[in-house]
């Protein structure tokens, strides 16, 4: 008993980390804590590929409009003999959605179709696709699984002259359907034949594409949204911070009020931008993997959230020639999230703001 | 076994320093110490770092000291314990026919090792942590020459070398954030002079370091990265005169040793500013007692106040320290001396009183070197 008393003495001397003897520095480095506002703010909104998304989304409301693109390549022997083609979609929700499936008549990239753009280089005759003008076929998306009978009319030009099907929303609502990456529940197109025969076939493509032209911004407030994407473009002039400074911690400091959502939890990051936005605007680049996240569940007040920046700002103070400031993008993370749209005040006690707490160098033990 | 285990365990997650109080001025100043001088309480002139304290020396002899330590610090009703292990001395002795010896080894002068952490501030802020290793250490190539088996002087040429790197840790709440670097390499060079005259049953020997320009160069790291331009100081460094007087045998004490050490650190400039340091003065007394055949037990004692200031109050740190050792001889190789001390120093501070109590072991294993003496029988 007694060696285990010994022990845990010893244990209790020798880990722990009290401050004994720390007041024998006296060369203690200064620190120092900033609030700094925005100099320059912007905001804008671009049409972002959502092909990547975990779902597909269906449906609209006065503000945002989604429809869904799905590509299949059915082989186009022995046509004549089917009997039936069916379109079948696995709902990821309970919402109830009427639609209609349309024929496209211009070839589409998952990667970066758009309500906009059909590939990265073409864009739609029509913003929200180009279809065949005849409907084939409408459906009803309604508890597990949903099955659209096609009008075998016009299985030859969905075969052989058209890129894929297009569901349209009918109804007011949102509905969500399974995307090709779920392997028992993605979208599935079976043709059954004369003979009794069944054959399956499942997307080579699919993606939604969403518009928001019902939306007007108010020059007051900065936006960040997914769906269509809206990012807000912040810079913070960091020259007062010494370059040898230690940055030991700093936070964006958001204020954000949900003005839209279809999502329970807003996902938000930020984005270094690797050029100059007074130059290249909303095409300067910047990179790709978020500096920061952050989650915040949806309120209808006001919500503050807190973005850690340190290393961002460490890199901007003492490696500015190859890290220079040319500011953050605050977009939603990832912006293929069910549509959202927080807005942020520009300037007033709600502006944004970037709290940096630094550390200057120690001196040494002969400085005076 | 699995307390051993576990005991060896808790030694080695020690924290690797050596004094709280080293944050100050250059540091501890170490002594030119073996086993067998830091069981008699340090008296340097007696120790084999004074180049005249080799009257009689008939063999090589060579001398390589562990030294280990452990120290506890207490301020405030907090407690720590810091652990520290490393080579201390080398020294080597090699007799010439004409009563000339030369001298070569290596010694420490002053340790520079520390850690500590700042207080729990609130969770906005960063923890400081602060660990330092290195210290200055010195060269010793030399000769002495004896005269007439009573009088001894010598001469040691000494390089001061030495680094010492401090990192300065900014811990916070979601861990250690960056790290800054203090690097400083000292170089000097210096002599010392020593002598010693024996009359049985009284040995009396002297060293004297004369004051010396200690050169400090700093760089600054910050973030990995040398930011800052080099500057060095030029540290002027005081004299050492070091007194000691060896007496015995005498009723059944193998020996009694008295020492006293004398720098005058207010002398000490720093790029020619006055460093504000103490002159200091540090006796010691021993004693040699043949408690077995030659297992001789020795005691000693010294005190003295560090020629810095705490940093916090600008109080004088006391020290004192009891030592207790013995030899245990190494047939056909020489001896191991074991050395066993408690330093205690004490300042006030601010917060309290900063009390550290410091155990170290010395281990010296010192080989005499041995002729075979061979013996040719002829015949049958």
């Amino acid at each position: 008993m007694k060696q285990y008393l010994f022990l845990a003495v010893l244990l209790t001397l020798a880990c722990n980390t009290l401050p004994v003897g720390f007041d024998q520095i006296d060369r203690l480095p200064e620190t120092a804590t900033l609030e700094i506002a925005p100099d320059s703010a912007d905001c804008y909104v671009k049409f972002v590929p959502l092909g990547s998304a975990d779902h597909l989304l269906l449906g609209k409301d006065p503000q945002y409009q989604s429809r869904v693109l799905i590509q299949f390549t059915p082989k186009d022997s022995a046509l004549d003999s089917v009997v039936s083609a069916q379109l079948v979609l696995f709902p990821l929700d309970s919402v109830v959605m009427n639609f209609t499936c349309r024929a496209c008549s211009t070839e589409w990239s998952s990667s970066a179709v758009t309500w906009r753009m059909a590939d990265s280089l073409t864009q739609w005759l029509t913003p929200g696709g180009d279809y065949w003008n005849f409907p084939l076929g409408q459906g009803r998306i309604q508890k597990e699984s949903t099955v659209v009978e096609l009008n075998r009319d016009y299985l030859d030009t969905l075969v052989r002259h058209s890129y894929g099907i297009a569901l349209i929303p009918l109804d007011t609502g949102f509905a969500t359907i399974a995307t090709l990456a779920a392997t028992k529940t993605s979208p599935r197109l079976v043709f059954t034949y004369a003979n009794g025969k069944k054959r399956t076939y499942y997307p080579a493509a699919d993606a939604h594409i969403i518009d928001s032209s019902g939306i007007r911004t108010n020059p007051g407030e900065l936006l960040v949204g997914s769906g269509v994407a809206f990012r807000t473009w912040l810079y913070f002039r960091l020259e007062s911070i010494p370059d040898s400074a230690t940055i030991a911690r700093a936070e964006l400091i958001l204020k954000i009020q949900p003005i839209y959502s279809r999502v329970e939890t807003l996902q938000i990051g930020i984005h270094k931008l690797k050029e100059s936005y007074h130059q290249r605007g909303k095409y300067a680049l910047y990179d790709e993997a978020p500096a920061s996240k952050t989650e915040s569940p949806v309120r209808d007040t006001i919500a503050t959230i807190r973005l850690t920046v340190t290393d961002l700002v460490q890199k901007w103070v003492s490696a500015v020639d190859s890290n220079p400031n040319h500011g953050i993008l605050l977009t939603a993370e990832p912006e293929w999230q069910k549509p959202f749209r927080i807005k942020i005040l520009r300037s007033g006690i709600n502006a944004p703001r970037l709290k940096v707490h630094y550390i200057l160098p120690p001196e040494d033990r002969f400085s005076r | 076994m699995k307390t051993a285990s576990i005991t060896l365990l808790v030694a080695i997650s020690l924290t690797f320093a050596q004094s709280f109080f080293n944050m100050n001025g250059l540091g501890e100043p170490a002594y030119s110490a073996t086993g067998r001088s830091a069981a008699l309480g340090n008296p340097v002139a007696l120790s084999s770092g004074n180049p005249g304290n080799f009257i009689h020396l008939s063999q090589t002899s060579l001398e390589m000291t562990l030294l280990g330590i452990g120290t506890i610090g207490q301020q405030s009703a907090l407690t720590r314990a810091i652990a520290n292990i490393r080579p201390a001395t080398v020294y080597g002795a090699v007799p010439l026919p004409t009563r000339t010896r030369i001298l070569l080894g290596i010694d420490e002068i002053f340790n520079q090792e520390f850690d500590v952490w700042s207080e729990s501030l609130s969770d906005t802020l960063p923890r400081h942590h602060i660990q330092s290793r290195g210290g200055i250490y010195a060269l010793n190539a030399g000769i002495a020459q004896s005269f007439l088996s009573h009088i001894c002087l010598g001469l040691l040429i000494r390089p001061y070398l030495g680094g010492v790197r401090e990192n300065w840790s900014y811990i916070t709440p979601e861990g250690t954030i960056a790290t800054d670097t203090i690097a400083i390499d000292y170089a000097a060079f210096t002599t010392r002079f020593g002598g010693a005259l024996q009359f049985n049953p009284v040995t009396v020997a002297v060293s004297y370091d004369p004051p010396l320009n200690l050169n400090a160069r700093r760089l600054k790291l910050i973030h990995g990265v040398i930011r800052d331009s080099l500057r060095t100081y030029q540290i002027k460094l005081p004299s050492i005169l070091n007194l000691g007087a060896e007496i015995g045998p005498i009723w059944k004490i193998d020996h009694f040793a008295f020492g006293l050490e004398m720098r005058p650190w207010n002398q000490a400039t720093i790029d020619n500013n006055r460093a504000e340091y103490l002159s200091t003065i540090r006796p010691s007394f021993g004693i040699e007692y043949e408690l077995l055949p030659d297992h001789p037990l020795r005691l000693g004692y010294s005190m003295t106040t560090w020629y810095c200031l705490n940093s916090a109050t600008h109080k004088p740190i006391k020290e004192n320290s009891f030592h207790l050792g013995t030899g245990i001889p190494i047939p056909k190789f020489g001896n191991i001396d074991i050395s066993t001390e408690i330093f205690i120093r004490t300042s006030q501070t601010a917060s309290g009183v900063l009390k550290e109590t410091s155990a170290r072991l010395m281990l010296t294993l010192a080989y005499k070197e041995t002729w075979a003496k061979r013996t040719r029988r002829w015949g049958y």
